[in-house]
C-alpha cells in the first residue's frame, strides 16, 4: 500500500487486521511523502513542513503502535540489491506475525520540482554542480527491453533502431530522466547487458576538473585518432 | 500527459482571455494520470460585452461534454485518440490539434520484439472524428527551438485561427507570463507557421549513397558484391559487409560473402527475398556481441560523440560517461582462446575466484584514463575471436542454419525464409542470450520433427509466440497447438 492509502485507510483495515488474525505475511508500504494519488499533497507522514498541518508522524511508529513487532525502514529504494535483501528478509526470517516493511524515498517528480530551480540558481551563481543522466547504447542494444520490463521507470522507453539491419526498436532514455540509477542497478542486479551508461555533466567546473580533462581528452583523444583512421581505411 | 506544462498553456490561454475582454474559467483534475491516463484541463470563454449586456454573471461548466467542445489540444497522438473515443472530438464542431509523435505505453514498451501501434491508424481515426485536424512532430518542434511542447501547442493553437485573438495577443500573453520568453517565443512562431500550412511537410530519408570503397581488398568485396548478386540484395549484403569487416577483418567479410554465394545459388526464390533476409540475419549472427565487440564500441570517438548529444552537454561543461557492466564467468571465459577457456571454466580454485570476483556488476569510467585503457585492452581481443569457445559454437549454429534454409528452399521457399528469420530470437546477453537460444532450439527442434510438413504460417505463429514471454508458456502452448510439442 501506498503512504497515502496507508493514512486513508491501510492502518485498519490491513496491518492492524493482519495484527488481529495473527496473520503470517508481509505488508509493504511504498512511502514517497506525499499522497501522489490525488495530486502530491502532504499527509501525516510528510516530511516538509506544513503552516497548517501537522507533519512528521513516522509510519513505523504507528505500525508498531498496532502491534507490529517485525518492521523495517529502508531510507534508499533505488538500492536494488538492498530491497532485495530486505524482501528476502522479511520473507524467509522464522519470526512469526505480520511483518511490514517500509519503502521510503521522496517522490521524484516534486523533489524535481523542489530542487530544479535550486539547482539552475546555483549554476546560474557560478557553484560546480554535477548533473547525472543516464542513457543507452544503441550500438549495443539488441531490442529485447527486459529492462523495461524489469524496471519502471516513464524515462525508458523506445526508439526506433538506427541499425540498418536491425527492425526491433531499442532502448532508449529520455530528457526527463533524473539520474536516480535504478535502470543501472536494475542492469547489475539481474546481469542484463552492457548497454547502460551514466553521464555526469559537470558544470562551472573546477580549474583540476579541467586540468585532469584536458589531460584525459588529449590521451584518450589521441588513442582515439589512431583507432579511427585504422577502421577508415576500410569503409566505404 | 503531466509534466508537460498543461497548467501553463490553461494559464496562458486564461490569462489571454481575461486580458481581452473574456470571462475564463479552467478546471483540472491534477494528479489523476496514474489512474484515468492524461490530465484534462478544461477551459471555457465568455465575452464580457455579452455578459454585461445580458445583466449577469455567466456559469461556466467545470468538465467536457461530448459534443459540447470546440477545441481539443493533445500533447501526444495516443491521447489524441482517447479523446477522440472519449466522444470529446465531434464531427460537427471540434478542431483537434495534435502531435503526432508517440510516448509508448507500458505494453508496447515491454514487448520482447515490437509491440508499438501503428500510428497510421490512430492518424486516421483522428481524421476522421474531427471537423479540422490539425497535426505535426511538436515535440520535435519544441526540442529543435530550445522550448517545450505547450508553447508549441499555444502556436498551433493561434495559427488553427480558431479564437477570436490575434497572433499579437497571443505573443503578448507568452511575454506576460515571464518565464522562458525567448524560446517559448521561437516555438510560438514555429508552431504558428506548422498550423497555417505554410511550412513543407518533413524531410524525406535520403536515399543512401553509392559505395565508394578507398581500400583495394575492400573493393573487391564490394564488387563481388555487384557482381555475383541480384541488385535487389546490395543494401542488405554491403551493410553486412561492412559491418563485418568493422567486427572482424576482411576474411570474415570474404566467409560471409562465401556463405552468401550458396544461398544466392539455391532455387526456388524467385523473388530475391529469401536471399536479403538470409543477408540481413547471416551477418547479424556473424556479429554476435561478445565482450571484445562491446567494449570497442564503447570506447569509439563516434560513441563519446553521440553521448555528449544525448546528455546535450554544453561548452563548459566537463562529461564523465560510466558504463554499467557485470560480465559473469562464462563471458570471461568466452573471450579467451579456447584451450584456456575450458581450462578456467574446469579449474578449481581460479574458476572460483573469478566467480567470486563477478558476483558484483561493476561501473567502469570509459572517461578516464585507466577505464578507457581496460576497455581497449578487452575490445583487442578481438584479435584471437576464432579461436575463442564462443566462436566454436556459434560457427557450429549458423552452419546448421544455413543447411536447414539450404535443404528447405527447394521445396519450400516461403519456410526457409521463416527458417532464416528464426534468427531474430537469439539476441541480447547472459540470461536473454540464453533463452533466446533455448527459444531457438525448441523451434528449430519442431521443424525438424515435422519434416518438411510444417507451414509458413505456423513456423511465424511460432517465433512470435517465443517473443510473447520470458517464461516461454505462450511458446508452449502454441507448440501443443500444433502437436508439435
Amino acid at each position: 500500500m501506498g503512504d497515502g492509502g496507508f493514512w486513508h485507510n491501510g492502518l485498519t483495515s490491513g496491518v492492524a487486521n493482519a495484527v488481529f488474525n495473527r496473520s503470517d505475511n508481509l505488508t509493504i508500504v511504498v512511502d514517497n511523502n506525499y499522497t501522489s494519488a490525488t495530486g502530491g499533497q502532504d499527509i501525516l507522514s510528510s516530511k516538509a513542513d506544513n503552516a497548517t498541518r501537522s507533519t512528521g508522524h513516522a509510519i513505523e511508529r504507528a505500525v508498531r503502535g498496532v502491534g507490529v513487532k517485525w518492521v523495517r525502514t529502508l531510507r534508499r529504494t533505488y538500492d536494488v540489491a538492498g530491497m532485495r535483501d530486505a524482501l528476502k528478509d522479511a520473507l524467509t526470517t522464522q519470526e512469526k506475525g505480520p511483518k511490514v516493511l517500509i519503502a521510503q524515498s521522496e517522490c521524484m517528480l516534486n523533489r524535481q520540482r523542489r530542487e530544479k530551480p535550486q539547482v539552475r540558481k546555483a549554476i546560474a551563481d557560478g557553484k560546480r554542480m554535477v548533473r547525472e543522466k543516464f542513457g543507452v547504447d544503441s550500438d549495443t542494444c539488441t531490442g529485447d527491453h527486459s529492462c523495461i520490463r524489469l524496471s519502471g521507470c516513464p524515462s525508458l522507453s523506445i526508439k526506433p533502431n538506427p541499425d540498418p539491419l536491425r527492425t526491433d526498436p531499442v532502448a532508449t532514455v529520455m530528457d526527463s530522466c533524473v539520474g536516480c540509477g535504478v535502470c543501472g542497478e536494475v542492469s547489475h542486479a539481474a546481469v542484463l547487458c552492457p548497454s547502460f551508461y551514466k553521464a555526469q555533466i559537470v558544470s562551472n567546473p573546477s580549474r583540476w576538473d579541467l586540468v585532469r580533462e584536458s589531460f584525459r581528452a588529449r590521451v584518450i583523444g589521441w588513442l582515439q585518432k589512431g583507432e579511427a583512421k585504422r577502421r577508415a581505411t576500410y569503409a566505404f | 500527459m503531466g509534466g508537460e506544462g498543461g497548467g501553463v498553456l490553461a494559464d496562458w490561454i486564461v490569462d489571454m482571455g481575461e486580458a481581452n475582454g473574456y470571462l475564463a474559467q479552467t478546471t483540472s483534475v491534477p494528479g489523476v494520470a496514474q489512474r484515468t491516463g492524461a490530465t484534462i484541463y478544461y477551459v471555457e470563454l465568455y465575452p464580457e460585452a455579452q455578459a454585461e449586456a445580458d445583466g449577469g454573471r455567466p456559469v461556466l461548466a467545470l468538465m467536457p461534454l461530448p459534443g459540447d467542445v470546440d477545441v481539443v489540444l493533445a500533447s501526444e497522438l495516443m491521447e489524441a485518440g482517447r479523446a477522440v473515443q472519449r466522444g470529446l472530438v465531434t464531427r460537427d464542431r471540434t478542431t483537434l490539434v495534435a502531435s503526432t509523435h508517440r510516448v509508448y505505453s507500458i505494453a508496447e514498451k515491454s514487448a520482447l520484439g515490437d509491440g508499438r501501434v501503428d500510428s497510421s491508424e490512430l492518424l486516421k481515426h483522428a481524421e476522421r472524428a474531427a471537423k479540422r485536424f490539425i497535426r505535426f512532430d511538436m515535440a520535435q518542434a519544441a526540442e529543435a527551438s530550445g522550448s517545450v511542447i505547450s508553447a508549441v501547442l499555444f502556436g498551433a493553437l493561434a495559427g488553427a485561427g480558431v479564437l477570436p485573438f490575434s497572433r499579437a495577443q497571443f505573443e503578448a500573453t507568452i511575454e506576460r507570463g515571464g518565464v522562458g520568453v525567448k524560446p517559448s517565443l521561437k516555438a510560438f512562431g514555429g508552431a504558428f507557421a506548422r498550423a497555417q500550412g505554410e511550412l513543407a511537410p518533413e524531410v524525406a530519408v535520403p536515399e543512401a549513397a553509392a559505395p565508394q570503397p578507398r581500400h583495394p581488398a575492400v573493393r573487391a568485396l564490394v564488387e563481388r558484391v555487384q557482381r555475383d548478386f541480384p541488385s535487389s540484395a546490395h543494401h542488405f549484403l554491403l551493410e553486412g559487409v561492412r559491418r563485418l569487416i568493422d567486427y572482424q577483418d576482411l576474411d570474415y567479410a570474404g566467409l560471409y560473402l562465401d556463405r552468401m554465394a550458396v544461398v544466392a545459388a539455391l532455387q526456388g526464390d524467385d523473388e530475391g527475398r529469401l536471399l536479403r533476409e538470409t543477408a540481413r540475419h547471416l551477418a547479424l549472427w556473424m556479429s554476435y556481441e561478445d565482450t571484445a565487440r562491446v567494449a570497442a564500441l564503447k570506447t569509439r570517438s563516434s560513441r563519446f560523440e553521440r553521448v555528449r548529444g544525448e546528455a546535450r552537454v554544453q561548452d563548459g561543461q566537463v562529461l564523465a560517461i560510466n558504463e554499467y557492466m557485470h560480465p559473469r564467468l562464462q563471458e570471461i571465459c568466452e573471450t579467451l582462446p579456447a584451450g584456456i577457456g575450458r581450462w578456467l571454466m574446469d579449474s578449481r580454485l581460479p574458476r572460483r575466484l573469478i566467480e567470486h570476483f563477478t558476483q558484483k556488476g561493476r561501473v567502469i569510467q570509459t572517461s578516464s584514463l585507466h577505464g578507457y585503457l581496460m576497455l581497449r585492452t578487452v575490445a583487442a581481443c578481438k584479435r584471437w575471436r576464432r579461436s575463442t569457445l564462443r566462436y566454436a559454437e556459434e560457427n557450429r549454429r549458423i552452419e546448421e542454419w544455413l543447411a536447414r534454409i539450404a535443404a528447405t528452399a527447394p521445396q519450400h521457399p516461403a519456410l526457409a525464409i521463416e527458417v532464416a528469420q528464426c534468427q531474430r530470437l537469439v539476441k541480447g546477453y547472459s540470461d536473454t542470450h540464453e533463452r533466446g537460444l533455448r527459444n531457438y532450439d525448441t523451434v528449430m527442434a519442431a521443424v525438424q520433427r515435422a519434416g518438411g510438413a510444417i507451414a509458413p504460417a505456423t513456423l511465424r505463429e511460432l517465433r512470435d509466440a517465443a517473443l510473447a514471454d520470458e517464461h516461454g508458456s505462450k511458446l508452449q502452448a502454441a507448440l501443443a497447438r500444433h502437436a508439435l510439442a
